[in-house]
Parts: structure tokens; C-alpha cells; sequence
């Protein structure tokens, strides 16, 4: 191993924790003050530097634990998942699930959630606008063809499913927020679509039969398999309304009538997948 | 939309003035109106991909010069490079033209994780030659020449056998890289591991030093001593102000950036910050003709 190698291995060690720390102070010029303090400056710095992304991404949920908790739940999480990137904006899409592990949180059950939503709110503000499907391009498709059509959402687009009013706990936390400050943690679920426009992300509520629809689409299912699914989870359910609404809104940017060669899953928008009818 | 008659008039090469660091929550008042300032200098990561960040950034490049400044490319690690990374960091660069691009002597990511802060290099030969490499190959990619900022260091490795000063020099020398001289980190380490700052200063070739940096520190009091922190949350110390004078007499009118990272005050005090620079600048400049 290079020299270098061999140095940035142990030092990270020592920054990243302090029981490597004395182990590594003598290769440390000795200057006045301790090697062990030094390092921890880094440990400072890396600690904080990570708690404070965590912080700008999840505003809502440090507010709704309280700044203290939030920041020693962001120290263990720091602790425990590395970060990858040197944009580290790309840092924390665990966290809600971290979140949902940790003890001690029982009766803030829609927590989790709220932080999904604030991580999708976050990636979708950093994902590229699309173009909408042109709608010249379906003319090509024969009629009898559109069952089989699968569409593709736009990057820029997530859909999240909640049992409990992420939206108004969400909304009410925000600092600009001047609405009441009352929320019915009993009032239901909701169905959310998060989505970017020019220079602003929409955080909008969905019917459950539209949800479904796009959420199957998202997932790559055929056009007639994803109506079908729709129609069991919204009694009524027009689907001809439904995709005039996606379109118009720039909801589908492509489609194919093949299935995705590489389809392993559902598309980017996906956070909750399937469409249960919402425990009301 | 850039009007066509703007990208004619208007290369984006940064002058040699005073700038400040530009950062989102001030971003509105860049977008509402033209402040007093040519250029500003941005950090690139925060502006990868195509979201909403880069298209704020495009709307006040059609103003504004800009330099991109990176702090996450991890230059320095004895890992591969991030190709991702330079991929996403080349596509900003096709994107926002920008006057300078840099990066810092430092690392900041080994075995694949990243702990997102500037790590001191030891500065040995193997080192040295690592880094010219690293350099060399991302101005190839890029095609363009790239800054190298000097860091602040709060300890030195026994490893180190070459004076920082002669290390970045000779950086510079091998590679061609241009050096971002950030004075406020010269005064931050000189006074961490006591050494002359002035000295410093005149070790550093001048030609290469096309831009430099200013930036407020903390004063910690610690057992056994005190430490300096790279803080940028204040107004530029006193005798940051003075090492800066030598270095506008020796280096010349050169790029000067205020930067300012926590606590951020308002846009005019920065850009107080900014016109006192510029007054050294154009005040202590000697030129010998």
C-alpha cells in the first residue's frame, strides 16, 4: 500500500472516531497543542458539516423533534451511513427509514413520512424539467394499440403515499406558513404528488383513482392493466379524464409500447408503491 | 435566454477585482437587480444537475462572470477519481463558462466514503507527484487550465518533508495548474504550525496566481494553545488585511474574493467587504515599471 494510502486510511479512522484517535497522534508533529484535539477539529467539521445537510434537507422534521433531538438522531445517522458523494447534497435519502427504526418515537408515527415527503420535496427541487409528451407523436399509435402503451413520468416528479395528513402537518410546519395551526392526526391519508415546475416544486394531493393510475404507469405497467387497477381503487373512476389531466400537467414525457428492456422496478418517481385503497 | 448581443460583449473572464462568494440566500437579490460587482464565485457542487440551483445560477451568469470553485472533488485521495464527479462537474463547466475553475490542495474522501471536508495532504514527493498527476489528467479532460487553492491546516503530519509553500510551487511548475492564493489560509496555518506567512508569500512563484481568497477566522483557546479555524462566518481580520497588502504588491492586481460561508449577514456587508479590497488593491499596487 502507498504511503498515501496508508495515511488517509488511518486518519480517516481517527476523525471518524475517536477511539482511533490516540493511535494515531504520533504521526502528528508535536506543536504546542495536543494531536488528539486536532483531529477532533476534523471530527468537528465532519460531524457538522453532514448534521447540517441533514438539517437544510429535513426542516420540517427537526422542527417537529425539536432541534436537540434532531441533531443527535443526525449524529448517529452520520455515524452509522457514510456518505458517498462529494456533492453532499446527495446525503440523507435514508433517513427517513433511519427515522422509522429509531426508538422512542412511537407516538410521532407520521414522522417517517414527513421526511419522505421533505427527501422527495429535496430531489425533485435538484431533477431536470422535461419536456410533456407530445401528443402528435400518439397519433402514430392505432387505437386498438393503447392498451398496451406504457408511459414514463417526468424526473422531476415523485409520488408519495401517506396513512396519515403529511400535507397539513408539512404545510404547517413550513416558517412561511400563516394558515391555523391545527391538525386532525385522524383526519386521514393522503396521496401525494411532488412535483417541480420552473422555479418552484408543487406539493399536491391526488384522488385516489388518479394516484393509481400514475403510480401503475410510473411502475410500468400497460396502459389497460394500470386503468384497471385505478377503477378498483376509486368506484366512478374515469380514466379518459384522468390522462387529459396528466397530459395537460406535463405528467408523461414518454411513451412505448414495448416494455422497458431494462425494467427493474418502478421509475424515479416512486416512493410508495401499489395502491391500496387509503385506511380512512 | 441569453440575448445574443450579451454572450458578444461579454466573455465571462474574471477581471481583476473584487468578487464575492455567492450563496443561495442571496441569491433573489442577484436575480432582482445588478449589484456593484463583476463577478462572483459559486461552489460547483451545488450546482450539479439540472435543477432549479444551476437554472438561478444561468439567470445571474448572463450579469455576473463567474468562477466555479469545488471543494468535493477530492484531489488529493490516493483513491481513483470520481468519474462521476468530473463528469458532472465538466457538464457545469460546458454550461456556465465560467472565468476560473478550481479546486483545493486537500482530500476529502478515501476507501469510497466521503467525509465532505478539506483533509491536509502530507506533503512528500509521492504526494507531489500524485497530485501533478491528478491535475494533469483533469485539465486534460476539461481542456483548460485549473486553480489550486491552498487550504487551512489545524495539524501537520510527520510525513511532510516539504514545506507547503515549496509544495504548491512546484504543484504549479509540474502540472500548469494556476494557484489560487487564499491568503486568509496563509495567515489561519502560519499561525497553526508557526511559520512566517510573509515568507510564504514570497515563495510562491508570481506568475502562476490568478486569483485569491479572503475570508474571516475564529480564534479558539484550547489547552496547551490557542487554534485558528477557517471559520468564514466574520469580517476579514486585521492582519489578513495586512498579509493581503503584501500580497497585492507582490502578486498585482489580481482577483480577490471575499467569501463568507456561515452566520451570512447581509449582501452589503459583504460587499463592504469586497470595497475594501478593492481599495488595496488599487492603493498598494505598486506596479514597477
Amino acid at each position: 500500500m502507498s504511503a498515501l494510502r496508508d495515511l488517509q486510511i488511518e486518519f480517516s479512522r481517527a476523525v471518524i472516531d475517536e477511539k482511533h484517535a490516540q493511535a494515531f497522534a504520533p504521526r502528528i508533529r508535536r506543536n504546542g497543542l495536543n494531536a488528539e484535539r486536532r483531529i477532533q477539529i476534523y471530527r468537528n467539521n465532519f460531524r457538522t458539516s453532514l448534521i447540517e445537510t441533514l438539517a437544510a434537507i429535513y426542516p420540517v422534521t427537526a422542527r417537529l423533534v425539536g432541534e436537540s433531538f434532531f441533531r443527535q438522531t443526525a449524529g448517529s445517522y452520520v455515524l452509522e451511513v457514510r456518505s458517498t458523494s462529494g456533492d453532499i447534497r446527495r446525503y440523507g435519502n435514508t433517513f427517513p427509514e433511519f427515522l422509522a427504526a429509531l426508538p422512542g418515537i412511537e407516538n410521532l408515527a407520521y414522522l417517517p413520512d414527513v421526511a419522505r415527503l421533505e427527501w422527495a420535496y429535496h430531489s425533485v427541487f435538484l431533477s431536470e424539467i422535461k419536456a410533456p409528451l407530445d401528443l402528435m407523436a400518439m397519433r402514430a399509435v392505432a387505437p386498438e394499440d393503447y392498451p398496451n402503451l406504457r408511459f414514463a413520468l417526468p424526473p422531476a416528479a415523485r409520488l408519495m403515499k401517506s396513512d396519515f395528513p403529511v400535507l397539513r402537518i408539512w404545510q404547517l410546519n413550513l416558517e412561511e406558513w400563516q394558515g391555523d395551526q391545527i391538525v386532525n392526526l385522524y383526519e386521514g391519508g393522503v396521496n401525494l404528488l411532488i412535483l417541480r415546475r420552473a422555479d418552484s416544486v408543487t406539493v399536491k394531493r391526488m384522488t385516489p383513482g388518479d394516484y393509481c393510475l400514475l403510480e401503475r404507469l410510473n411502475h410500468g405497467e400497460r396502459l389497460a392493466d394500470a386503468i384497471a387497477d385505478a377503477a378498483s381503487a376509486e368506484p366512478g373512476f374515469d380514466p379518459g379524464g384522468a390522462l387529459a389531466r396528466f397530459f395537460r400537467q406535463g405528467l408523461l414525457v414518454s411513451f412505448s409500447s414495448e416494455p422497458n428492456e431494462n425494467d427493474t422496478g418502478p421509475g424515479p418517481a416512486g416512493i410508495f408503491n401499489g395502491c391500496k385503497p387509503l385506511k380512512m | 435566454m441569453v440575448p445574443v448581443s450579451t454572450i458578444q460583449a461579454f466573455d465571462g473572464s474574471i477581471p481583476a477585482n473584487a468578487g464575492i462568494g455567492l450563496r443561495a440566500p442571496h441569491l433573489a437579490e442577484f436575480l432582482d437587480r445588478k449589484q456593484a460587482i463583476d463577478w462572483v464565485e459559486v461552489h460547483s457542487e451545488n450546482y450539479f444537475g439540472h435543477g432549479i440551483p444551476v437554472e438561478a445560477l444561468m439567470k445571474v451568469r448572463e450579469r455576473y462572470a463567474v468562477s466555479l470553485h469545488g471543494i468535493g472533488l477530492s484531489i488529493g485521495s490516493a483513491d481513483p477519481l470520481n468519474l462521476r464527479h468530473l463528469r458532472e462537474l465538466k457538464e457545469l463547466i460546458a454550461r456556465v463558462e465560467p472565468g476560473f475553475v478550481s479546486e483545493h490542495l486537500c482530500w476529502s474522501s478515501i476507501g469510497g466514503r466521503y467525509l465532505n471536508d478539506l483533509l491536509p495532504l502530507p506533503y512528500t514527493l509521492e504526494a507531489l507527484l500524485h497530485l501533478a498527476d491528478r491535475v494533469t489528467e483533469i485539465q486534460d479532460r476539461f481542456g483548460r487550465t485549473i486553480l489550486i487553492e491552498n487550504i487551512s491546516s489545524y495539524l501537520e503530519f510527520t510525513d511532510s518533508d516539504i514545506p507547503e509553500w515549496e509544495f504548491v510551487a512546484e504543484l504549479a511548475a509540474r502540472s500548469g495548474c494556476g494557484i489560487l492564493l487564499d491568503v486568509n489560509n496563509v495567515y489561519v496555518s502560519s499561525r497553526n504550525h508557526g511559520f512566517d506567512p510573509y515568507l510564504y508569500l514570497l515563495s510562491i512563484p508570481i506568475g502562476p496566481v490568478a486569483e485569491m481568497h479572503l475570508a474571516g477566522f475564529t480564534r479558539k483557546e484550547l489547552a496547551g494553545g490557542e487554534i485558528l479555524i477557517d471559520s468564514h462566518n466574520r469580517p476579514v481580520a486585521p492582519e489578513v488585511w495586512s498579509l493581503y497588502a503584501a500580497a497585492t504588491a507582490r502578486f498585482g492586481a489580481t482577483p480577490v474574493l471575499i467569501e463568507w460561508d456561515s452566520d451570512l449577514p447581509e449582501l452589503g456587508t459583504l460587499l463592504e467587504e469586497a470595497g475594501k479590497a478593492q481599495t488595496i488593491l488599487e492603493t498598494r499596487y505598486v506596479r514597477v515599471a
